[in-house]
């Protein structure tokens, strides 16, 4: 009986060596990919592209505005193609008022020097919408150098330096006036939300001008995309590029890829 | 002859004297004649000698480990933390999760950015003293640790980011019921009530906090190994080694 029992404190022991060594894994991790970080930080770009080509759209659209002479047709454009409820002039200043769904106005004010940025004159352009900008446009070049000294709210902020040229197509037809609109330069968006002092910045240097048609969307662009967050003292680095002929993009981060659509998500 | 008469007659005494569980004296043959001789010689000193109920009740206690002895160490491990089975107030199980539930830019990046490492235990690591008082009761007291750890790192580099740690210590006082005691083996019934502290990567807070051994066995004498089935923070499976002295 007496060996038996020690057989059996043995037992025990060695029982209690191997659950201990079992119980020592409560859940096992779970390493996920890292396509949904840079889906994300792709998206935020993608965001800011996609809010300043409808800006330059609007802006170019409005400026060719002024080729059309006849009273008529140019309501008509104002009505189809700027989509605008009213425009005022002030001196220099133009306030375009939009409508939106929700049956508020907000108001686009473009501010010029009396003539058209198309023939060199310097134009302000904000807007005092949920997503308020501020931007200018001066002829530079053979193109026009655009500047976002603000874009977004008082959280998250956007500057832009772009270089641009544009080309417009109106259709005999039925009038419609087709932009196509090509710009590089560079992005940087700083965001606040999480820490004032150790803020989060996105900086976008196009490496391939980015291409932007009125109907389709972004139909070309590369983009190296560097992403600092200071809270967490980490860098992203992640390249996007737009494939011109199938409209999707690839997005590389640390040797991975993946290709998705491009969405186009701002509508204003 | 006479020795022969002389013998049953003190042997007939002699069992008045001591009570049906006595032990019996057989006198059939020249060895227990010889015996009997013997016995009929010290006479006195035998019947004092002679073990009682009560006395025989403390020769069985006394080869009855758990019971000879007062004094128990004991040292044990449990598996499935017990705490957050019980259905007391969310302060056990609450959980901080600050990237999870932020929505920021900054903190649904880091949501991806980082991981949960594999999160590894040492649950219900026990060591108990307990001091027997009654037959069937003992009290004591009971230390329990937990500890368990879990990294946040890198999706791609694996870099860490930090380390999340979890302590849990407790102090019980422990009551302790035997209810079957054998030579070997012995069953028993335990309950410890204390405060645990529960320290963790953002902060240190005191909970009350019970350990119940439902159902516990011990098998060994001096030296035993036990198991129990129990709840609360020694765990729901525990098992390990104690001494008596």
């Amino acid at each position: 009986m007496r060996a038996l029992s020690r057989y059996i404190v043995r037992f025990a022991a060695i029982a209690a060596i191997v659950t201990a060594s079992v119980a020592c894994t409560l859940s096992e991790g779970y390493r996920h990919s890292p396509v949904s970080l840079c889906r994300r930080i792709w998206n935020d770009v993608n965001y800011d592209l996609s809010y300043i080509n409808i800006i330059l759209k609007k802006v170019i659209l409005f400026d060719h505005m002024f080729d059309i002479e006849d009273e008529a047709e140019r309501e008509a454009y104002i009505d189809t193609m700027l989509h605008a409820a009213s425009i005022e002039q002030s001196g220099d200043t133009y306030t375009i008022r939009y409508i939106n769904e929700y049956n508020t106005y907000h108001t686009q004010v473009i501010k010029t020097s009396g003539g058209r940025f198309s023939q060199g004159d310097k134009w302000e352009v904000s807007y005092d919408g949920g997503l308020g900008y501020l931007a200018t446009i001066t002829a530079s070049g053979s193109g026009y150098k655009v500047t976002f000294s603000r874009l977004y709210d008082d959280k998250s902020n956007t500057t832009a330096e772009l270089e641009m040229s544009y080309e417009l197509t109106t259709y005999s037809e039925n009038s419609d006036t087709l932009v196509d609109i090509e710009y590089s330069g560079h992005l940087a968006m700083t965001d606040y939300t999480e820490s004032i002092s150790r803020p989060l910045t996105i900086a976008t240097t196009i490496t391939r001008p980015v291409k932007y048609n009125g109907n389709y969307g972004m139909t070309g662009g590369a983009f190296d995309i560097v992403c600092r967050d200071a809270l967490y003292n980490s860098t992203d680095h992640i390249k996007a590029d737009i494939n011109s002929s199938t409209g999707l993009v690839t997005i590389e981060y640390y040797g991975s890829r993946w290709t998705e659509d491009v969405k186009n998500r701002v509508n204003l | 002859m006479r020795e022969f008469r002389v013998t049953i007659t003190l042997l007939l005494a002699l069992a008045l004297h001591i009570d049906a569980e006595a032990q019996e004296i057989v006198v059939k043959d020249a060895a227990q004649q010889s015996v009997s001789s013997y016995v009929a010689s010290n006479y006195a000193a035998i019947v004092s000698q002679t073990p009682t109920q009560e006395a025989k009740h403390s020769l069985e206690q006394a080869q009855i480990p758990s019971l000879r002895y007062k004094n128990t160490l004991s040292v044990g491990y449990g598996l499935l933390f017990g705490a957050v089975y019980i259905p007391l107030f969310d302060m056990y199980t609450k959980e901080y999760n600050d990237i999870a539930y932020n929505t920021s830019l900054s903190s649904q990046l880091a949501d991806s950015r980082y991981y949960w490492s594999t999160e590894r235990a040492f649950t219900g690591i026990t060591i108990e003293y307990s001091h027997r008082i009654k037959s069937w009761f003992a009290i004591g007291a009971k230390g329990v640790v937990s500890f368990k750890t879990r990294a946040k790192r890198h999706i791609s580099t694996n870099e860490l980011l930090y380390r999340d740690n979890t302590l849990l210590a407790a102090a019980l006082l422990n009551m302790r019921f035997d209810w079957f005691c054998r030579k070997t083996v012995t069953m028993y019934t335990s309950l410890g009530i204390g405060l645990m502290t529960h320290t963790d990567y953002y902060e240190t807070y005191v909970l009350p906090m019970y350990d119940a051994a439902w159902v516990g066995i011990t098998v060994g004498r001096r030296l035993y190994g036990y198991a129990e089935f129990g709840g609360g923070i020694g765990g729901l499976f525990r098992v390990g080694m104690g001494y008596r002295f």
